[in-house]
């Protein structure tokens, strides 16, 4: 059963396209990364669907209804960003608690639990804890709330190494013990990906792919020597990025279609053949030219 | 699999109503706060005094009232229920479950909430301002005109008052729901206030704000008067229910 549903959703602020076209759908009980460069769109995306902006044109369905304005969406959806909206005047434990009283099936011993372990001060008020431990409570609200859709929105602004490892451990056993639809919109793809089963790309407020994670994982390969052997190898190639290095060496990724044998041929030839990262790869299938930051400085 | 979870309006409009006294306790705090300081005004002297007196003897008269409770309390209904509409107010109610609706609803509760709370106490605070008068200025000092209150007019004062705080609130709802809905009302909605004061104080034929006000202020009966606000009121939010419904939040 899928969850999310778009059809050639479109979203516009003035003149400017926030999204354009764009459809996918994302299936229940399934964790997927949104990812994407900066103005991609992705929280944009992640507004409508929890109901808080309203689509310009297509068609957006959040667990068979239209989301927007909608309270049945709103009582099975928990939205958590870096801009939560806190009351200044209640401690966070109260906020806590009073967030416990909306939803169904929150879990308090859960939260309690990672309230302790966070080493939370439950007496202090939402404006005066620091990014990360803001952030750090924003989480525990999105876990403990066992939403059937939890989307979490770049929501490890400021956590130091340690808590968003913590973090994603922790979403993890809960996932695994009650499973739930998740989306995990984040610029950390390489930390993130092996809880991620799926991964949306979006750039330009376009789908760039949607794909499994281990297909991501093979999606490209990247060779690395001197520059005459790997045009020869890389001919009739798709090229997702070009990379100089030195005088008449290169590094090119191109989309994985190669056979074994060539392969292996490539390395006989004295290339280096290297695997490409995901985070890396999105970075290339977004960029707008083949060269990335280098261009800016190669005017030939 | 985790299964859905059916609610509905009542439910939300509960939750977020309790949620909303807690959040907002400053706000009725803050209505508390001004009607003591509008008692320690009073005391001070903002009170209307008349002398006479010639060269062997004077007499000096102070009508000491319960206008400045009230008039604080009026315009913290305007102030808050304007703010409530504020995209710092707002978005809290969006940040656990609910929609536009809901998020109405729950003010509204709140609203109604604060302005029967500042009716009772606005209404005590005149008492109050009788007691300190009687204690502070002796009891032969006093004129009995209106300083002694039935149990009837006292219940009577404070529904008044009550009603008077929930139009205002009304309107301060409505008038922050304009300026949200539109930012270029926050400059045209004073403008044409202040423009049509301007234009009615030389215009004596032609007085629609100052009719309004008649409407209510000049109306005798308790229950008709009850009537007036009730309907403006239901008018007022609903209003605000329809601007509202199409907005984006969190935008």
């Amino acid at each position: 059963m899928n969850v999310i549903e778009c059809k050639g959703l479109t979203k516009q602020y003035g003149r400017i396209d926030a999204l354009k076209d764009l459809s996918f759908s994302i299936r229940e009980n399934t964790i997927t990364g949104l990812v994407g460069p900066n103005g991609a769109g992705k929280t944009t995306l992640l507004k409508i669907i929890a109901g808080y902006l309203k689509e310009t044109a297509g068609v957006v369905k959040v667990f068979s209804g239209h989301p927007f304005n909608n309270l049945e969406t709103s009582a099975n959806l928990v939205f958590i960003d870096d801009n939560m909206a806190m009351p200044a005047t209640m401690n966070i434990e109260e906020i806590l608690n009073a967030a416990g009283s909306f939803y169904a099936y929150w879990n308090r011993e859960l939260a309690n639990r990672l309230f302790d372990y966070f080493s939370l001060n439950p007496r202090q008020l939402y404006k005066d804890l620091s990014k990360g431990q803001k952030s750090t409570f924003n989480m525990i609200i999105g876990l403990s709330a066992r939403c059937a859709l939890t989307i979490f929105d770049e929501p490890t602004t400021g956590m130091d190494a340690s808590v968003r490892k913590d973090f994603y451990r922790a979403l993890l056993q809960d996932y695994l013990q009650h499973p739930r639809t998740v989306i995990f919109s984040s610029h950390l793809l390489n930390e993130i990906e092996d809880i991620l089963e799926e991964v949306l790309l979006l750039a330009e407020g376009r789908k760039r792919l949607h794909l499994p994670v281990s297909e991501l994982k093979e999606y490209a390969v990247g060779l690395r020597g001197k520059e005459e052997k790997v045009n020869r190898f890389t001919r009739s190639a798709e090229i997702l990025r070009r990379e100089r290095f030195g005088r008449d060496s290169i590094y090119v990724v191109t989309r994985y279609n190669f056979n074994k044998t060539t392969l292996q041929k490539a390395r006989e030839a004295g290339l280096e053949v290297l695997p490409v990262s995901t985070a890396d790869l999105c970075v290339y299938l977004t960029a707008r030219n083949k060269g990335g930051i280098d261009d800016v400085f190669n005017q030939d | 699999m985790m299964s859905l979870t059916r609610t509905n309006l009542a439910a939300v409009v509960k939750k977020q109503y309790v949620f909303k006294l807690k959040s907002c306790s400053n706000l009725l705090i803050s209505l508390i706060a001004l009607q003591l300081i509008a008692i320690l005004f009073t005391m001070g002297g903002m009170v209307d005094s008349m002398s006479i007196g010639s060269s062997y003897m004077s007499v000096t008269i102070r009508f000491y009232s319960g206008d400045g409770v009230f008039t604080f309390s009026l315009i913290w209904a305007l102030a808050t229920a304007f703010i409530l509409t504020m995209p710092g107010y707002r978005n809290i109610d969006f940040t656990f479950v609910g929609n536009r609706l809901s998020s109405n609803l729950a003010n509204f509760g709140f609203l109604l909430t604060a302005s029967i709370t500042g009716g009772i106490s606005a209404t005590l605070g005149s008492l109050m301002i009788r007691n300190i008068v009687y204690f502070s200025g002796g009891s032969e000092n006093i004129l009995g005109t209106n300083f002694f209150m039935g149990p009837g007019e006292l219940l009577t004062a404070m529904a008044a008052a009550a009603l008077y705080l929930l139009l205002l609130s009304a309107v301060g709802y409505f008038s922050g729901t304009l300026v949200q809905w539109n930012r270029i009302l926050v400059l045209l909605l004073p403008a044409l206030v202040v423009g049509t004061l301007i234009f009615e104080a030389g215009n004596y034929n032609r007085r629609i704000i100052w009719r309004a006000v008649d409407f209510f202020i000049q109306e005798s009966s308790l229950a008709l008067f009850a009537l007036k606000v009730t309907a403006t009121v239901l008018l007022l939010w609903t209003g605000a229910i329809l601007l509202t419904n199409k907005t984006e939040a969190r935008a």
